[in-house]
């Protein structure tokens, strides 16, 4: 069976429950979360490595996505990239209330939640990523420095400082790292009219 | 009002998505995007171009009861805003189904492949979409139309393993009227079926359906002879 086909369909699916989502139809809604909750959860997860703090999180993503529902505009954005970004930032938010808490939480996971959470090795994510897309490409021209910290950035929420500990690099370092690498992948996404 | 030129805007953006702000300028960021556009607009650059790294996470199904806290923490406001015209869906049947829908779906769709956008298709009428369950509100199907026009899909997930001596078939069970056979299914890949005009007409919301357990080549009688294995109500969209 053709895969574009069925992801076609995924995407209209998902589209629709959107709007009827944005018309407070609450069995909509349920299907919606049904379809996307797997994707959010595992995102969630690989941030915080804490089950507990994940399905609290979770609940408050879906909370606000129903809140929020009215003000999703499909010619902006698709349904995952818009419920990710609210996924995402309010898990980095809380991250960032934790301070160093979460770290040791973190430690005294579970492996069973370790596991959970894909065990993501950022050195190996731009192989992860669809060949033909132009983030893979555009990623590809980065230094594997700049490359790293972006990853570890985005799938783990880290700050800067917490990436300075993470790759044993100084601060500013660090930062320049994210800096040129945001600016490269900007000019390289530019440069291939990839501006959806 | 703070004023940003086009390199900060962009770099702030930048950064925002990518979440190695701290706490204080994300607080003010996300305020700041509420009221400057362009920033917005450039921070929704960045999500969707970003958001291809999400890819390499692998979904991971959400606790059962997780719907049910939401649910909990929602309907009392859900309840005030549509207390009068509330209708079908506040029968207890339907919370139960859409409750048992949504934790077995849960364990499916994120398995799909990346969507392709093509908008013509979302303005088509009579897409639908329902799961088929077992007594156990275990997923066993997705069932999807896009458009009436289109055919039915049904994408199996997770099934038991036939012998040779059985098959699955679709039916489609309208209200007051004896089940009608939609066709055979097949048990690991996606069956399509095109409808005839009378068994299209009566795919509508609420409708149920199901799948039972028959002989190879499906029902003799025209009528389910084996048990019925799942079941689920058609959800219009």
């Amino acid at each position: 069976m053709p895969n574009d086909d069925h992801a076609t369909t995924r995407l209209e699916v998902l589209t629709r429950l959107m709007r009827k989502t944005a018309r407070q139809d609450w069995q909509a809604f349920s299907v919606l979360y049904a379809m996307t909750s797997p994707g959010l959860f595992g995102l969630i997860l690989n941030m915080t490595n804490y089950a507990d703090a994940s399905e609290d999180l979770l609940q408050e993503v879906y909370i606000k996505a129903w809140r929020r529902a009215g003000r999703f505009d499909s010619n902006k954005s698709k349904v995952t990239t818009w419920l990710a970004a609210i996924a995402r930032n309010h898990t980095i938010d809380w991250l960032r209330s934790q301070g160093t808490g979460v770290e040791k939480m973190m430690t005294s996971q579970s492996p069973e939640a370790l596991d959970l959470a894909g065990g993501i090795d950022p050195a190996d994510d731009t192989e992860m990523l669809d060949n033909q897309s132009g983030l893979s490409i555009c990623i590809d021209q980065l230094s594997s420095p700049q490359r790293q910290a972006i990853f570890l950035a985005y799938l783990k929420g880290h700050s800067h400082s917490e990436l300075v500990e993470q790759l044993g690099s100084p601060l500013g370092t660090v930062k320049s790292w994210v800096r040129r690498g945001l600016e490269s992948l900007r000019n390289c996404l530019e440069r291939l009219g990839d501006s959806a | 009002m703070i004023r940003l030129n086009k390199e900060l805007r962009d770099a702030l953006a930048a950064e925002y998505v990518l979440g190695t702000q701290t706490l204080r300028v994300r607080l003010r960021m996300a305020r700041l995007i509420e009221t400057d556009e362009q920033l917005a607009d450039r921070v929704r650059w960045w999500e969707t171009h970003l958001d291809a790294i999400s890819d390499s996470v692998s979904p991971v199904p959400a606790p059962p009861w997780l719907w049910n806290r939401i649910e909990n923490a929602l309907k009392p406001a859900q309840e005030e805003e549509s207390a009068d015209s509330r209708g079908w869906w506040g029968n207890v049947f339907v919370w139960r189904w859409t409750t048992a829908l949504a934790g077995a779906l849960a364990l499916v769709l994120a398995l799909l492949p990346a969507p392709v956008p093509r908008p013509d298709a979302l303005t088509a009428q009579g897409g639908v979409v329902l799961v088929l369950t077992d007594e156990d509100s275990r997923t066993a199907w997705l069932v999807s139309r896009r458009s009436a026009n289109d055919p039915i899909k049904a994408q199996p997930l997770n099934l038991p393993v036939l012998t040779e001596e059985q098959a699955y078939e679709l039916w489609l069970l309208p209200p007051g009227a004896a089940p009608l056979s939609v066709g055979l299914l097949d048990d690991d890949e996606r069956t399509d079926l095109t409808l005839d005009e009378q068994l299209k007409a009566l795919v509508e919301p609420g409708v149920g359906m199901a799948v039972s357990l028959e002989p190879p080549g499906g029902s003799p009688t025209g009528a389910p002879t084996g048990p019925i294995m799942f079941t689920g109500s058609i959800l219009e969209l």
